[in-house]
């Protein structure tokens, strides 16, 4: 039993560096993501039809569709247009192009929640429409959905699983070539699954302390702030009571 | 696709392990004649029955499959259905699993396996095998443009395999400067190679035979990666007269050309390796 962890943990350069491609190339697609975002939410709310039309299909044809599909496309269909991208390439593009269009309607919302006195006071103080959106909406529009906008990075981390279909050597699909050459199922993909824990936990938090020293006032915590073992003392606690009651 | 089988065959052969216990010793307390054995044959049996039943694996084309009618058909049934006609008898075809051939001969349900059954010592311990009726290496399929001959024309190159499959490693091992790409199937594979996302992949040479059949931008090379595997008929143990015929039914079959043309009506090219292993 635990001769087996020990033997599937002799692979740990090879978890650590896939689990490092997938930070990297979630990144990426984030940045990707919220470039798209941001330009799909100014284009939707465009007084010109011809601006919006295509931010409209975009967000629609990418948020119903799957994102594997999506992948299969970015890799196996656009060299047959000319267009070769690499695996990652690919699948940077892919989770980009699909986390853009869900970014695309966070975004709006964001930017539409941003009460209109703040603009008319804007426009009464002289300040251009460009510095308005980037001095006045922009920020609070950002600070309404940064927890959104930070699932969404999530998602990116968990969905870039699905690009080992596109022979990605990223963390989920190197655990399936270890897991087929040792056969330590449960163990490989427990290690694979506090690794994700641990990229996602490491991501979320950084991304709060960030939230907390960009936006004025502060953003509060997205949960409220518990010590691990005060969490665990109160879910015990709530256990007993279940039992109690039955 | 040969790769998932194994384990599958070794947790039936298992199973069927105390079927075999049993039959040993019932084997071993009958003293018969050798004219009543001879009665005893399936030769006999199936001759007198007028029917040939034999397993196939309908599920694995272009070995196995069904057509628009749901009539079975491939180059596994077509072997069948030509043994029976040598027989003098009508070939009654039952769809079975890899995992599912050697209990099918064990309890009696079929006189023969023809189902892209590979010899191992491990299996002849549960059925008795023929002479091998066609061959499998691990082979090469690149563009037809493609300079790609041999595993030493892969350096730097990337080289579609499938996850799981023990190719990944022979290629490793041939060349460590070739870049391998693992997919989740062999489709995907092919698909890579096609649209020019991988330089070449490694599969089942028969299997490529058959995309390359089906694609004419493909080849196929040569030299296989990995030891060749001999595919044979299946049959019970215990009856050297059904096996006797069969064995002599393979040599004409083979020497008079049917079995190439088979292969390929089938695969779309002409058998790549020798039946006979040349050490």
């Amino acid at each position: 039993m635990f001769a087996d962890w020990t033997y599937a943990l002799q692979d740990w350069p090879t978890y650590l560096g896939a689990a490092w491609l997938t930070l990297k190339l979630s990144l990426a697609a984030f940045v990707l993501a919220c470039a798209l975002g941001l330009l799909g939410a100014l284009a939707r709310r465009s007084r010109h039809a011809l601006v919006r039309a295509p931010a409209a299909v975009y967000v629609e044809v990418i948020r119903n569709t799957p994102v594997l599909l999506q992948m299969f496309v970015a890799y196996f269909a656009l060299p047959s247009a000319g267009l070769r991208l690499s695996p990652v390439q690919a699948g940077i593009a892919a989770l980009g192009v699909n986390v853009g269009a869900y970014l695309t309607e966070i975004f709006r919302a964001g930017i539409q929640a941003v009460p209109g006195g703040q603009r008319e006071a804007s426009r009464v103080l002289a300040l251009s429409p460009f510095r308005t959106f980037l001095h006045v909406v922009l920020p609070q529009a950002l600070r309404n959905v940064y927890p959104a906008v930070i699932n969404q990075l999530v998602q990116i981390i968990l969905g870039s699983s699905l690009l080992s279909a596109i022979s990605v050597p990223e963390l989920t699909g190197t655990a399936m070539v270890i897991n087929s050459r040792n056969l330590l199922t449960i163990q490989v993909f427990g290690i694979a699954a506090v690794l994700y824990l641990v990229l996602t936990n490491v991501v979320v938090l950084v991304a709060e302390l960030i939230g907390r020293a960009a936006f004025k006032p502060p953003l509060r915590p997205m949960r409220p702030r518990q010590s691990v073992l005060a969490g665990l003392r109160s879910a015990a606690r709530r256990l007993v009571l279940i039992r109690k009651e039955a | 696709m040969g790769r998932r089988r194994p384990h599958a065959r070794r947790m039936a052969a298992i199973s069927v392990s105390a079927l075999a216990a049993t039959s040993l010793l019932a084997a071993c307390s009958s003293s018969q004649s050798p004219a009543s054995r001879a009665q005893d044959s399936t030769l006999q049996k199936v001759t007198r029955s007028g029917t040939l039943r034999v397993a196939s694996c309908l599920t694995f084309p272009p070995f196995g499959s069904t057509d628009k009618a749901n009539k079975p058909q491939g180059f596994d049934v077509d072997v069948a259905k030509a043994m029976a006609k040598a027989l003098g008898v009508k070939a009654k075809i039952v769809d079975t699993t890899s995992a599912n051939r050697i209990p099918n001969l064990r309890t009696h349900k079929v006189d023969a396996v023809v189902c892209n059954f590979t010899t191992t010592a491990e299996r002849a311990k549960q059925v008795a095998f023929s002479d091998p009726y066609i061959v499998a290496g691990e082979v090469l399929m690149v563009k037809k443009s493609s300079a790609i001959a041999s595993l030493k024309d892969l350096s730097g190159k990337k080289v579609a395999v499938t996850k799981g499959s023990t190719n990944g490693a022979a290629v490793k091992e041939g060349n460590p400067k070739a870049r391998i790409q693992e997919y989740d199937t062999s489709a995907a594979a092919v698909l890579a190679v096609k649209q020019g996302q991988a330089d070449a992949m490694v599969e089942d040479s028969n299997f490529l035979n058959y995309q390359a059949k089906l694609d004419p931008s493909l080849k196929v090379t040569k030299g296989s990666v990995v030891p060749l595997e001999y595919n044979a008929i299946g049959v019970g143990q215990g009856d050297p007269d059904w096996l006797q015929w069969i064995n002599t039914w393979l040599r004409e079959f083979n020497t008079s050309g049917q079995s190439a043309a088979l292969y390929k009506k089938w695969f779309g090219v002409k058998p790549v390796y020798p039946l006979t292993p040349s050490y």
